[in-house]
């Protein structure tokens, strides 16, 4: 009986893909066929330095950093996944930047002597105090 | 019954979770209204989660957002990534934006005419430029820029991206008459793992 049931788990664990995991491929496939990139300009063989268009590494980290952070929140809640989705979804094309200048606007760690400051003008040093985004946001 | 809940258990703890297929599907619905930051998050978490395929769609998300190295990672560590033509192309065009024309040049040639009519138009497009800027001797300095970009990946960790880099400069070295660094760019990619299966060559 229990070898039984623990075949049936197996075959239903490898068994058909769920309806939903189906429609993903479908619409990914779909999606991916239209917004299929064409090669970018010319190839030429690199002689020397970086040219001014490519990322630095401390670009690419800074991008590395916002995503992860994105990821972490996106995993404990799917409102703050909807939150650092529509972060990236008002500047397509630049978005690993623009996620990572929202986020240095809305988390006061970026600006630790500001955020002293704020703490203490305001009682309960509350870091969402109503002002201190848009500050930091605007700048 | 107690064996037939445990295998119940055992089911509902297999990878890919409706957690993960959740966050597989928002991932999904973000690319196809070209928020690919949005949907790069959800597709790393999805994969997190235990769904094979987020990892391909991931790279993919990356390549529209321009981060071509990070993309040929992915791509090198998806599982299948190859056996989807549209994936391939995607793949394809991670290794040209990451200047690895070799790479690319070889999965463009993969793709070829499966991935539909347009793609297949770019794709004879990319692989005519590629094959005009390489029909001549690459200069020493390219090989030069490559043994370098291969020696900086493999010091930050990136192996597969390392191993790409010195891939293309063997390739490179010996598309030259005196063969200008090839034991070098050669023994240098021995020293780095072995590429992982499915990986471009």
């Amino acid at each position: 009986m229990a070898l039984h049931s623990f075949i049936l788990a197996v075959a239903l664990a490898a068994g058909p893909v769920p309806d939903e995991a189906a429609t993903v491929r479908t619409v990914m496939r779909e999606a991916l066929r239209e917004a299929a990139p064409p090669p970018s300009g010319r190839p030429v063989l690199p002689e020397g330095a970086l040219r001014g268009g490519q990322m630095t590494d401390a670009t690419r980290a800074m991008k590395r950093d916002a995503e992860r952070i994105a990821i972490e929140r996106a995993k404990s809640g799917a409102a703050q996944a909807g939150r650092a989705g529509s972060g990236g979804a008002t500047h397509n094309g630049t978005t690993g930047e623009s996620m990572h200048g929202d986020r240095e606007g809305s988390d006061p760690s970026c600006d630790p002597a500001g955020m002293m400051r704020s703490r203490g003008m305001m009682p309960g040093g509350d870091h969402t105090v109503p002002g201190s985004g848009p500050q930091h946001r605007g700048m | 019954m107690i064996a037939l809940l445990l295998a119940l258990e055992l089911l509902l703890a297999a990878p890919g979770q409706p957690g993960a297929e959740a966050h597989l599907v928002a991932g999904a619905r973000a690319f196809r209204e070209a928020r690919y930051a949005a949907a790069l998050v959800e597709f790393r978490v999805a994969q997190a989660l235990g769904a094979s395929e987020a990892a391909s769609y991931a790279a993919a998300s990356l390549v529209k957002l321009g981060r071509a190295e990070e993309a040929v990672e992915v791509f090198a560590e998806a599982q299948g990534a190859g056996d989807d033509a549209v994936l391939g192309y995607y793949r394809a065009i991670a290794c040209y934006d990451a200047r690895l024309y070799l790479c690319a040049d070889r999965l463009l040639g993969e793709v070829a005419e499966r991935a539909g009519p347009r793609i297949a138009e770019q794709v004879r497009k990319a692989r005519a430029a590629i094959a005009v800027e390489l029909s001549r001797e690459p200069a020493r300095a390219s090989v030069d820029w490559f043994l370098a970009r291969c020696d900086e990946r493999r010091l930050e960790g990136r192996t597969a991206l390392a191993g790409a880099y010195c891939d293309e400069a063997v390739a490179l070295a010996g598309k030259r008459a005196d063969r200008y660094r090839l034991t070098e760019a050669a023994a240098q990619r021995a020293a780095l793992p072995a590429r992982p299966e499915g990986s471009p060559r």
